[in-house]
This record gives structure tokens, C-alpha cells and sequence, in this order.
């Protein structure tokens, strides 16, 4: 859900296409499911492992792979907080804000990041490396504050350990 | 197949098909269930939890509409546990709700009114701010859509989804957040049903709002003349004029739904270029005038009936009686296809009303329907004659219909019979004379299916007394 516009769509200004090997895990993918549509989330998350976003493009693509409307895959989009109909960094940074983090201090960390990026909710930093989003639970309480680097889990954290952390990404 | 339980509703006995749907069941027998999601020409979503009822036996509350008739239940939905679910459930819908009754289309025929004093009359429990959404969009034909009105019934993205299958419509965003959008614009000739079916104002027609308060009109039951489908309409009314057309069900022609054609149906009838009186072409200026000077003119000459398939099986019944004896010749004009011959939901590209009816008329008084027999009368037309055109009611073709008063060009005397305006192409015409639309008259139509259906009449903007066979005793004056 990174757009609250909805009729607004955004282009990649090229077409999109899956990889050999994406195609192939997709055609995995269908044979774990009953019906086609169930394939659905691990398809868009397979779009957003190679390009990491969403563009009207991807949208159409999949469309016509798994033959479901548009608007279906849209709804599915703007459902879920993970999936990015926006252009975003290279590196995901999720900074859990729900009560046990917030309690530690996970806002802080939000806030604290975003203004040391000079950035906003999702938006890319200026040279593309990083896009940060709030999140409500990770499910990882213990580790509170705690956050999510790409597919890692990272905590406890404090500000200064957050921004190291997140300097040295590529 | 179709057996029957009995069950108890409400400590009355009520008797349903096994297996059929509980929420319909119970409107079937006359008893009352608020809902909003639940409609018998789509699919169950169970979203809009207003249906609920209790049942003997099961701990819980659940909603009617996802429920099945079996024999021996015994269901309540006037218990004080039930009456309070309702209550909480409307709160909920209304708790985003702009209140702008005053201003909306919907008002006098809305969901949320109707239920509000039923199950509602509280204050407004609600402390934070509203959440505002998108109000005025024009979403394409002639549908406009208010996201803030919307309870999110999700009935109309099951229409595009279950009965077009041109899934324009779907709900984007989350929680409060939950909107109706447009992938594109809609593009499906079944759109203004999308207003019909919204329980509330969300989707209203652009063709409509703003122009009457529903509870000023009056509805006719009648039948559309749009097409060979005839569907079961409505149309609303009022002194001031006609306003809109809506589908009535019919489970033998067209089910919940009508097309987009259809709704335009009423249009000619009130409208202020409507043909009055009898007029006659004063250098292509119509004015009104006597009707004696146009007997005068006809009397003693070979009369030639072109007769349109909108015209119902009574009225050419009084036609052919009214010259019998007469050396009168009479031929049908059929309206050229438009589109294709059947688009798979309702709509035909035959867009000849009564062609049926008309045949079975033509044959009975020894006349040629063909288009060969039309084409013979057109040839046949000499200087001295009256050329007598019936204007079909609903033109979808100007052309086609303009290459027919060139061939009656030859006739000195051309009359032209029209229940509608007067176009530009009809200044061929000598004289224009007034006769009834399919709203101001009663009477029967064939459609594709061979079914008789019912035209009823309304009230009347226009000349209803006299209708072609009034002209056709001309012949014998």
C-alpha cells in the first residue's frame, strides 16, 4: 500500500518481462497452488525480487502471464504494505513502530532515520540506495527496537547503530 | 428438484425450496431483512453483515444471505440480540458517511436512509475525523461515482466482475481507507445498472442526478422498445416529463439487468421539440395547422402506408381495419441492424421493436412485410400520390432512415406520422402529424422470443388519441 492515489499509476518507462529463471520458479509456483490466482502473492513478490517494485508495466505482465484483470492485481497491491507501487531504493529498511518497539524507542529510530537520509515514508534516498518505511509488528518483540534490512532482522538497535548499519549498504 | 421445506421464521411457518437461499427465502414470503451487499443477480460476498439472523440450535448470530433453506429451522431475526447487531453494523456503515442527504441523488430510495430509521436513530458516537475521499468522478458512462458515500457493498465490482466480465471496478486501499476505483474508465454497454444496484449514492447516473427528487415521480411498467429483447422497464415520470428508465426483473426476457441503449428510450417523449399538434412545412419551418386543410388534400388520392416495427400488434390490427376497402398499399420499414446480432448478455442488434408482431399483422390484412414489398410500393409511388410515413420511435440509423424519404420524394403529398421530435432530415415532408409514444399507449409487442409483452401507458406529453388508424380513415373520406 504505498500509494494512497489510486488512480494514479506509475511507469518504469520500459516493459517488463521475468527472468529465464524467474519464469521457471513462477511455473513452480503454479504447481503448489489448486487455482492460479493463489499464486498471486509469491508471483508479485517474485516481480519485486527482480526490479523491487511495481510498475504499471509488471501490473500488465502479470496480468496477461496469469490471466487475472487488472484491477484484481491492484487490489491486491494496494492491500498489502510490502508491495511497492512506487519507484524505491536499492536496500528495503523496515523500522517496526508498534508498541513494544515504540516503547524502546522505534519511532525515535523512524524519525531519527529519515531525517539523517533527508528522506520521507518510502521515498528513495537521493542516490537511490535506501527507502525506508514504518512498520507495524514484525513479530519480533524480543529483539525490540528492532528492524528489517532486505531480508534481515536487526535489533536491538539505537539510532547511531541504525545509521552505521544502514551506511554500509551497497 | 425443487423440494419444498418448511421453516419457521419469526414463529411464522414458511415454506422455500430445499437448498435455496435463506435471505431470499424470507423477501420471497414478504418478511423484512435489511441488507446491502446481498442481490439475487450476483454472487454471495457477505460483507455488509446486515442480514443477520439467529437460529434454534446454532450459538451465534450468522448472516442470511450465505445461509441455505433446510426443513425445520427455525430462524429469528427480531430478537433483541439480533436488532442490536444491526444497529452496531449500521453504525459502522454510516460512521464515514458525509451526511450530504440534501444534496445526493439517492435520497428518497437509499439504503442508508431507509435502514437509518429503521435500526438507527442514534447520535453519532463518533469523535475523530471522517475520513475524506474522492467525490465527483466521472467515471465514464454516464456513471458518477462518490467514494464517500460508499459502504463498500462491493456489489458493483461484482456486476463488472460476474455479469459484463469487463472488471473495470475493484477496491483499492485498506480498512477506512477502502475505496470503489476505476481501473480505466468504464467501457461496458451495461454501466448504468451499476447505478441501480448501488444501495446507496455512490454511483449515481450523470444522465439523471440533479434533475428530479425521486419521491416527485411516478413509475409506468412497460416494456423497452430499444430492441427485439423487449425488456421489463420502468420508466419515472412526472407532469413535468419522463426522467429515467430502469430495468424491472423478468425472469423470462432480461433477468435483473437492461443495457445502456435502453435507458434512453424516454427521451423523445417529453421532450419540448416533441410534434404537438399537426404542422405543416413552411418552407422547411414547420407551423402548426389544420388538420381539415390536410384531409382536404388526401381525399381521392392513392395513399402509400410506410408503417414502422415499433408500433404495437393492436394499433396495426386498428390500422388495417381503419383502410380496409381502400386501394390503400401498405409496406413495412425495418430498422437496419446495428452492431452485433446478440452481444451475450442482453442486447440485439435487431433493433426492430415488434417485427414480429408487425409480420403477423401484415400477413393477416394480405400485405407484403418484405423489404422486396417495400422497395415494389416505393416504385410504384407516382406524383399524385400520398406518401403516409410512420417515424420509427427510436431512430438509431438517421441515414438509413434519410435514404427512405428520398424514395417517397416523388409523391406530391408527403405526410409524415410521428410519436417523437421533428428532425431536420424530416423537411421532405409536407405536413407532420402527431401520434402516440409507446409511453402513452396500451398494447402488445412480440419479441425475438415470440413472447407478448405489455406496453402500459403513463401519463401523456403528446397527441394520444389518434393514432394511425385515425389518419388511416382518411383513405376512405
Amino acid at each position: 500500500m504505498s500509494s494512497h492515489s489510486p488512480n494514479q499509476t506509475h511507469s518504469m518507462g520500459a516493459p517488463f518481462k521475468f527472468t529465464d529463471a524467474n519464469l521457471a520458479t513462477y511455473q513452480e509456483y503454479l504447481t503448489r497452488y489448486d487455482d492460479v490466482e493463489s499464486a498471486l502473492l509469491p508471483v508479485l513478490h517474485l516481480v519485486q525480487e527482480q526490479i523491487k517494485w511495481l510498475p504499471q508495466e509488471a501490473i500488465e505482465y502479470v496480468s496477461v502471464l496469469m490471466n487475472i484483470p487488472e484491477i484484481k492485481i491492484k487490489e491486491v497491491i494496494s492491500f498489502y504494505d510490502m508491495f511497492y507501487d512506487v519507484p524505491v531504493g536499492r536496500n528495503m529498511v523496515h523500522v517496526c513502530t508498534n508498541i513494544t518497539c515504540s516503547m524502546f524507542g522505534g519511532r525515535e529510530i523512524y524519525a531519527g532515520l529519515l531525517k539523517h537520509f533527508d528522506t520521507d515514508y518510502l521515498t528513495p534516498t537521493r542516490d537511490g540506495r535506501i527507502s525506508l518505511q514504518k512498520m507495524e509488528c514484525l513479530g519480533a518483540c524480543e529483539m525490540a527496537p528492532c528492524m528489517r534490512i532486505n531480508n534481515d532482522y536487526v535489533g536491538p538497535v539505537d539510532l547511531a547503530d541504525a545509521i552505521n548499519k544502514l551506511e554500509e549498504l551497497p | 428438484m425443487t423440494e419444498k421445506v418448511k421453516l419457521t421464521w419469526n414463529g411464522k411457518q414458511i415454506e422455500a425450496v430445499k437448498g435455496s437461499n435463506l435471505l431470499q427465502a424470507a423477501l420471497d414470503n414478504g418478511q423484512e431483512v435489511a441488507h446491502y451487499c446481498y442481490h439475487a443477480g450476483l454472487s454471495i460476498a457477505g460483507v455488509c453483515r446486515m442480514c443477520m439472523v439467529e437460529q434454534d440450535g446454532v450459538p451465534r448470530p450468522f448472516p442470511s444471505c450465505n445461509a441455505t433453506c433446510g426443513e425445520g429451522m427455525v430462524i429469528r431475526n427480531d430478537t433483541p440480540k439480533i436488532k442490536a447487531a444491526v444497529e452496531n453494523t449500521l453504525q459502522f456503515h454510516l460512521l464515514n458517511h458525509p451526511l450530504d442527504c440534501p444534496v445526493c441523488d439517492q435520497a428518497g430510495e437509499c439504503g442508508l436512509q431507509d435502514y437509518y430509521m429503521k435500526h438507527g436513530q442514534y447520535d453519532s458516537q463518533m469523535i475523530d475525523k471522517k475520513v475524506h475521499k474522492e467525490k465527483v468522478q466521472d467515471i465514464g458512462k454516464n456513471v458518477m461515482l462518490d467514494a464517500e458515500r460508499c459502504i463498500l457493498c462491493s456489489r458493483c465490482t461484482r456486476f463488472t466482475e460476474e455479469v459484463t466480465k469487463t472488471n473495470e471496478l475493484g477496491i483499492l486501499n485498506r480498512g477506512d481507507h477502502a475505496e470503489i476505483t476505476v481501473n480505466e474508465n468504464l467501457k461496458n454497454d451495461y454501466a448504468q445498472n451499476l447505478v441501480d444496484i448501488c444501495p446507496v449514492g455512490a454511483l449515481t447516473s450523470k444522465d439523471f442526478r440533479f434533475k428530479q427528487r425521486v419521491w416527485f415521480l411516478e413509475e409506468v411498467y412497460t416494456t423497452c422498445i430499444g430492441c427485439e429483447t423487449g425488456c421489463s422497464v420502468k420508466v419515472s415520470q412526472n407532469k413535468n416529463g419522463s426522467y429515467r428508465v430502469k430495468p424491472v426483473f423478468d425472469e423470462t426476457v432480461n433477468g435483473h439487468w437492461m443495457c445502456d441503449d435502453g435507458r434512453s428510450i424516454y427521451k423523445h417523449v417529453s421532450s419540448p421539440t416533441r410534434l404537438q399538434v399537426a404542422s405543416e412545412n413552411m418552407n422547411g419551418l414547420f407551423v402548426p395547422a389544420d388538420e381539415s386543410r390536410v384531409v382536404e388534400l388526401v381525399t381521392g388520392k392513392k395513399a402509400n402506408f410506410i408503417l414502422s416495427t415499433s408500433l404495437t400488434n393492436e394499433e396495426y390490427a386498428r390500422f388495417f381495419e381503419s383502410i380496409k376497402g381502400s386501394k390503400a398499399s401498405v409496406a413495412l420499414y425495418t430498422l437496419p441492424t446495428q452492431g452485433p446480432e446478440f452481444d451475450g448478455i442482453l442486447r440485439r442488434g435487431d433493433k426492430n421493436a415488434n417485427l414480429r408482431g408487425a409480420q403477423k399483422a401484415f400477413e393477416a390484412a394480405g400485405f407484403d412485410h418484405t423489404s422486396a414489398g417495400l422497395d415494389k410500393v416505393l416504385n410504384a409511388i407516382s406524383a399524385s400520390d400520398v406518401a403516409y410515413v410512420v417515424v420509427p420511435e427510436i431512430l438509431y440509423n438517421e441515414d438509413h432512415f434519410n435514404t427512405l424519404l428520398k424514395k417517397i420524394e416523388k409523391a406530391s403529398t408527403r405526410i409524415a406520422l410521428t410519436p417523437g421530435e421533428t428532425l431536420s432530415s424530416m423537411k421532405v415532408f409536407n405536413y407532420l402529424l402527431p401520434v402516440p409514444s409507446f409511453l402513452e399507449k396500451e398494447g402488445h409487442i412480440v419479441n425475438f422470443q415470440g413472447t407478448q409483452r405489455q406496453l402500459n401507458a403513463g401519463l401523456s406529453y403528446g397527441e394520444t388519441t389518434k393514432d394511425i388508424s385515425y389518419y388511416g380513415k382518411w383513405v376512405n373520406v
